[in-house]
């Protein structure tokens, strides 16, 4: 009898079993990279964010050289002159990218590397370490220079290193850059170098609104002039802005004692001090596609 | 011996149970495609990342006991520009929370099309995407051929049906409200008449 129904059982189970479906869902397995900014870099430096590969970045940059301080008569800076960045950069691979950039300051034509090198996938604390590896040609020759354009003593070299955070929910970006720089000042008789610490946090209000602040102090190194024609010595970057995004834009609005764009000249440090109030305009478009 | 005629009738009722499943079959040339516009430019977003089912019961195809179930990975949607699959990701379809879409539902109205065989049907389910579900009936046509069940439908979504913002593509140029969606894929069978 207890043979019966054991038997009895096993078949209205396998009947049970039989009218429905047997498909078993299986768990979604892509895993998506770690996105921490929302852009590759931020008004002055880069982030741990890589393009796509096949992706393109197109950027443009103004720093606007008079101060907000000469009020309307120069516009409150927008009048001009203007140190201007073009850059393009493009995904080799989805954690390696390419730019090339060009600041009319000095006429630095810049290279640059990125690598995206690790992610640390945590609820709490994610963070990801790239690094950067960029060359810088200044094509200008100033009268009274004797070298030629393509004269070894007109290039830069920089290596950076980004580590990126990401906390409370994804609204409070961190980022670290330590940055080295080699031949700070190209017409330095003997060569010299700057090594710097960047610090930026951006705080994501809403998918559209975002404001930031960084800073770039001067560890050690030189912090001089990178032009014949400045005087004095560099000082501490500092910038305060917001960014706006919509669709595939990004538009930094900033006020900033830094007017110089290209990595090999933004890291010397501050055109302008902080302190004698010389805060200048300036803004930043890139474009994804 | 009343037992006995009893497991007798069981065996027999079981042995005339018939029942097909087909299975999306993830190795082929599957496409989930939507298509979205703006004013001034439409774009696609794709993947080959779809899973599912179709179950019935009976002899004859789709005779009884319809069941279907369809469900897309959203993170594995691309455009073509990782940001805008970001955006997509985070802002739109909002991934983290609600990372797979899905259709499940029935057969309504199968009608064979002349002496193949092809299927024209109309199915009625609810479909779930970004923690909403809503009743939809969508059109299709289902050919067989070689052991291959291959399902195509064209239907449109609207955004605020899922309580999903219209994200801005191009600069404060708003993408529109309606999504248009295209699948192609095949299935294959993996049990009939499992008694």
């Amino acid at each position: 009898m207890k043979l019966i129904k054991t038997v009895l059982i096993i078949i209205i189970s396998n009947f049970l079993l039989a009218a429905q479906p047997k498909w078993k869902k299986t768990e979604p397995n892509k895993k998506i990279d770690l996105e921490l900014f929302h852009a590759t870099q931020t008004a002055n430096f880069p982030t741990t964010e890589s393009l796509q590969k096949g992706n393109l970045m197109y950027e443009i940059s103004h720093r606007f050289l008079p101060s907000i301080k000469d009020g309307y008569d120069e516009l409150y800076g927008l009048d001009g002159p203007t140190r201007i960045r073009f850059a393009l950069g493009y995904g080799i691979t989805d954690h390696l990218m390419v730019t090339l950039g060009r600041s009319n300051n000095t006429d630095n034509l810049d290279l640059q590397l990125k690598q995206k090198v690790f992610q640390f996938y945590n609820k709490d604390f994610p963070f990801v370490i790239s690094i950067v590896g960029g060359i810088s040609w200044n094509t200008e020759v100033p009268p009274g220079i004797n070298r030629s354009r393509g004269d070894g003593d007109n290039f830069q070299y920089y290596g950076q290193l980004i580590f990126n955070t990401m906390l409370f929910d994804k609204k409070l970006g961190i980022g670290l850059v330590p940055s080295y720089l080699q031949n700070s000042f190209i017409y330095a008789i003997e060569k010299q170098h700057t090594f710097t610490l960047g610090t930026y946090i951006q705080y994501y209000f809403n998918r559209m609104w975002s404001l930031w602040v960084e800073y770039n102090p001067v560890i050690t190194g030189y912090r001089g002039r990178i032009r014949l024609d400045e005087t004095g010595t560099s000082h501490n970057s500092l910038a305060i802005g917001v960014d706006i995004e919509t669709g595939g834009h990004i538009f930094h609005l900033m006020v900033t004692n830094n007017a110089r764009l290209n990595p090999s000249q933004y890291l010397v440090g501050a055109d302008r001090s902080v302190s004698d109030d010389m805060w200048r305009l300036g803004f930043g478009i890139l474009r994804y596609f | 011996m009343r037992l006995l005629k009893i497991i007798l009738f069981l065996f027999l009722f079981i042995s005339l149970t018939f029942a097909d499943e087909w299975h999306v079959k993830k190795d082929s040339d599957n496409l989930v495609k939507f298509t979205s516009s703006t004013t001034v430019l439409d774009f696609d977003g794709t993947t080959s990342n779809i899973d599912g089912y179709i179950y019935w019961e009976g002899k004859k195809i789709f005779e009884r006991k319809i069941e279907l179930y369809f469900e897309v990975d959203l993170n594995t949607v691309e455009t073509g520009i990782g940001k805008r699959d970001r955006d997509m990701r985070e802002d739109v379809l909002e991934t983290q929370k609600w990372q797979t879409t899905y259709f499940k539902g029935t057969i309504k109205n199968v009608k064979k099309n002349d002496s193949t065989n092809n299927y024209s049907v109309k199915v009625l389910g609810k479909m779930f995407i970004h923690g909403v579900e809503k009743e939809l009936e969508i059109p299709g046509v289902i050919k067989i051929k070689n052991g291959i069940m291959n399902v195509q439908t064209k239907f449109s979504i609207y955004l605020k049906d899922f309580n999903i913002e219209a994200p801005s593509l191009l600069a404060f140029i708003k993408v529109a409200q309606e999504i248009k969606l295209d699948l192609n894929f095949n299935l294959e069978k993996t049990r009939e008449k499992d008694n």
